[in-house]
């Protein structure tokens, strides 16, 4: 056990530190600064960016284009990535599709597809959940029928974020429904642009439209866009829920924002007109919230920075679960911060210049912050995970 | 960046466990904490056979050199015992403050005897009243040809009872809170007008109040080093005492899991039912936490002071929410057994109870680490 980084890993953290800087235009990144919503083009030409320097898809094996950089400099690049702030690789197709294909996918997937995965040629959109199947996500009744040389699609799919973007869904059916649920599954790759498709956007609480309802009627995918074997859908969906943990608990996103609030703290006066950064209420708060991201930074290197892993990987679930609730704790602060400033209605056009610009937006980001302990897994069922995996209980 | 045990660190992880499991059952520490001195001479010189008194020490000054991840290590290992004897109180304290504060003629007279065991010294520091203040010092030393002479009032030296040196803070000029003017005294536990009143602390562990007056002593550490010397030994002590409590934490939330496995009711084991298993998934949580914590105080072993007293606040504050937590749920989820006397689990919070305290509570803490400005540079 060694409980500093090398020389090496701090050279390479400087290394990323100074390309980051350099590259991300300066719009994009006022805009992740303010929280505004990126655009398509910004995700877009930023993973270009990323990809122009060959890292794009740090996690990915060489040959596929990734770094071979080891687990902790994966966790650097991303704690960098996160404080600069810019945008991730898109999760959609990096961390998800990317790796399933990598393991499973037809030799003929991975050169058609990889390729533009990483360049983000094709937004990827994730078609999982339905309105039936949200925690219970075997459940889902999405049914694919064969028809000759390709499946006939019926069904909907919900909370696909970003589908309105998107270029291509990867997408669970059902291909058996006389077997247990998990058993028959498959996991297709649909053209948005296909016929029968439609996308219906979904308002969130904050005002914002990210996510949507896609429906799908009879829609014709051919059977090449097949990922791997008929009903092992569910394998390939495990995979790519479990698969990246380096940045899983996106705790530079929570360190950037406590320098944000840090910032912010010397122009906010409290109710006695005194800066916020000297009200000990206040400063008592924000060193407690420190401590907790602090103990889920240390809690992220432990679990990548090791060789040997013994017994089941609690790790992951932790880090869901702490990650997004300081996510959201750290938004919180932010707003509670703000006081009255966060109340005026960004999306109101009379709001405008009201309050500074850059409060407006800590309302509605923590509004939506409360998605974080819903998706990916809720917190309770990573909760169940714990219980059962690790703790044993049943 | 690694978080592997090498070969010699898991065979000291080894070592430890092998030692508590067979010489430090819950039963051997009840006889140990009922014993005069309340903790265990067999027990010490397996310690030192083992060498977790020299562990800390340089070679130059009779130790072993261990990193502070090889301290952690050992530490946690010995959480699982709650240990009585005077390792933290003798080794980690008073050694810290010597080896920080003392010139190398004192360091090499003392330290060598600590690390192998033969000297075990006392730290009395705080004063009655002094709550958990680092510096509250009204006990004066007065200069009179050669000797110092002490008088004052100290209280909860640990092991000042069974200490064969007592390792005194006193002001030779300056206030109460003044951090310029104090300097370390030792002092012989039969020099003249030194009284000690020994009693228990909630977890079996032996302290003591010191009272002296115009007591004979001789100055260890100089007044422009002490204040420093205390603080640094303060970090050491709460990086140490940090894996102790995971370890303790660690057995609490093992004992709980288990009671679920194994308590039926209404038909079943109640580690079936939902409610109960969330609970013992967020006693988990903040054993992690808390271990996580514990490593990053050790983390900042070498930086400076500042980032030192930043790390071990940090650290102590994630200790005590995850250990409040972790103890009240523990005594939840066992109902009834969990209050007796005779069961495991009390006795771990009385234990975790103390290492709260000790060295500054959540809130000073909380305090301290505010008005330093946090662990996040703007």
């Amino acid at each position: 056990m060694d409980l500093r980084f090398t020389p090496e890993e701090c050279a390479f953290r400087e290394e990323v530190r100074q390309f980051l800087h350099d590259a991300i235009p300066t719009a994009l990144r006022e805009k992740m600064l303010r929280r505004r919503h990126l655009d398509k083009a910004d995700w877009v030409s930023w993973q270009r960016i990323l990809n122009a320097k060959g890292w794009a898809v740090p996690g990915w094996p060489v040959e596929h284009g990734g770094t071979g950089w080891t687990p902790v400099q994966r966790f650097i690049f991303l704690e960098e990535l996160q404080q600069v702030p810019a945008p991730e690789p898109l999760s959609f197709n990096v961390g998800m599709l990317g790796p399933v294909l990598i393991a499973f996918g037809s030799e003929e997937q991975k050169r058609r597809l990889l390729p533009r995965i990483a360049n983000l040629d094709d937004w990827w959109c994730q078609g999982f959940s339905e309105p039936g199947a949200g925690s219970d996500l075997a459940s889902m009744t999405t049914a694919a029928r064969r028809e000759g040389d390709s499946y006939v699609v019926n069904g909907q799919k919900l909370w696909t974020t970003q589908a309105h973007f998107a270029d291509w869904m990867f997408c669970l059916v059902r291909t058996d429904a006389s077997v247990a649920k998990q058993n028959g599954i498959t996991m297709l790759l649909i053209d948005m642009k296909s016929p029968g498709i439609t996308v219906r956007p979904i308002h969130t609480i904050d005002g914002h439209h990210e996510t949507n309802e896609v429906f799908l009627d009879n829609v014709k995918v051919p059977v090449g866009n097949r990922v791997g074997e008929e009903n092992q859908g569910w394998t390939y969906a495990k995979y790519l829920l479990g698969h990246e943990r380096s940045g899983i608990a996106r705790v530079g996103v929570s360190k950037e924002r406590i320098r944000r609030i840090k910032a912010l703290a010397k122009a906010v006066m409290d109710d006695d007109g005194q800066p916020m950064s000297a009200n000990a209420a206040f400063r008592r708060r924000l060193a407690l919230l420190e401590v907790q991201v602090k103990a889920l930074e240390v809690s992220q290197l432990r679990a990548v920075a090791v060789q040997r892993r013994d017994g089941p990987d609690a790790f992951a679930s932790i880090l869901k679960i702490r990650g997004s609730e300081l996510q959201q704790a750290t938004m919180e602060l932010l707003m509670d911060l703000l006081g009255p400033m966060s109340l005026p209605d960004l999306e109101d056009a009379g709001a405008q210049g009201v309050v500074p610009e850059w409060a407006t937006a800590a309302a509605p980001s923590y509004l939506f912050s409360r998605t974080y302990s819903i998706f990916g897994g809720s917190n309770e069922i990573q909760k169940n995970i714990l219980a059962k995996m690790v703790l044993e209980l049943s | 960046m690694n978080f592997d045990l090498d070969e010699d660190q898991r065979s000291l992880q080894d070592t430890v466990r092998r030692l508590v499991a067979r010489e430090y059952s819950h039963e051997h520490r009840l006889a140990h904490a009922r014993s005069p001195q309340g903790w265990s001479q067999q027990v010490w010189d397996r310690l030192v056979e083992l060498g977790l008194t020299a562990l800390p020490f340089e070679e130059e000054d009779g130790g072993l050199g261990g990193s502070a991840a090889d301290m952690l290590i050992a530490m946690e290992a010995l959480g699982e015992a709650a240990l009585l004897e005077p390792l933290l109180s003798s080794v980690v304290l008073c050694g810290g403050v010597l080896r920080h504060g003392a010139s190398e003629a004192v360091r090499r007279e003392f330290l060598p005897s600590i690390a192998d065991g033969s000297l075990r010294l006392c730290l009395a520091h705080a004063e009655p009243g002094s709550r958990h203040a680092p510096i509250a010092v009204r006990t004066t030393a007065v200069r009179r040809e050669a000797d110092w002479l002490l008088s004052g009032h100290k209280t909860l030296a640990l092991h000042g009872d069974s200490a064969m040196g007592v390792l005194i803070s006193a002001r030779v000029r300056g206030g109460e809170r003044d951090r310029d003017g104090i300097a370390i005294f030792h002092v012989s536990p039969q020099a003249a007008g030194l009284q000690r009143k020994p009693y228990a602390l909630l977890d079996g562990t032996h302290a003591a109040d010191i009272v002296v007056q115009d007591t004979p002593a001789r100055l260890v550490v100089e007044v422009d080093r002490a204040a420093d010397a205390l603080e640094l030994a303060s970090c050491d002590a709460i990086t140490a005492l940090c894996a102790d409590a995971v370890g303790t934490m660690g057995l609490l939330h093992a004992l709980t899991v288990d009671y679920l496995k194994t308590r039926r009711q209404f038909g079943r084991a109640i580690g079936s039912f939902q409610g109960l298993q969330h609970r013992a998934v967020d006693m988990l949580i903040a054993l992690e936490q808390a271990r996580s914590m514990a490593y990053f105080s050790a983390m900042a072993s070498e930086d400076d002071l500042s980032a030192r007293l930043r790390a071990a606040s940090a650290a102590k504050i994630q200790i005590c929410e995850s250990s409040r937590y972790l103890s009240q749920q523990a005594i939840q989820l066992h109902g009834g057994i969990g209050m007796t006397e005779e069961y495991r689990a009390g006795h771990c919070m009385r234990r975790l109870l103390v290492l709260e305290s000790l060295f500054g509570d959540r809130e000073f803490h909380v305090a301290r680490l505010a008005a330093m400005g946090g662990l996040i540079d703007p």
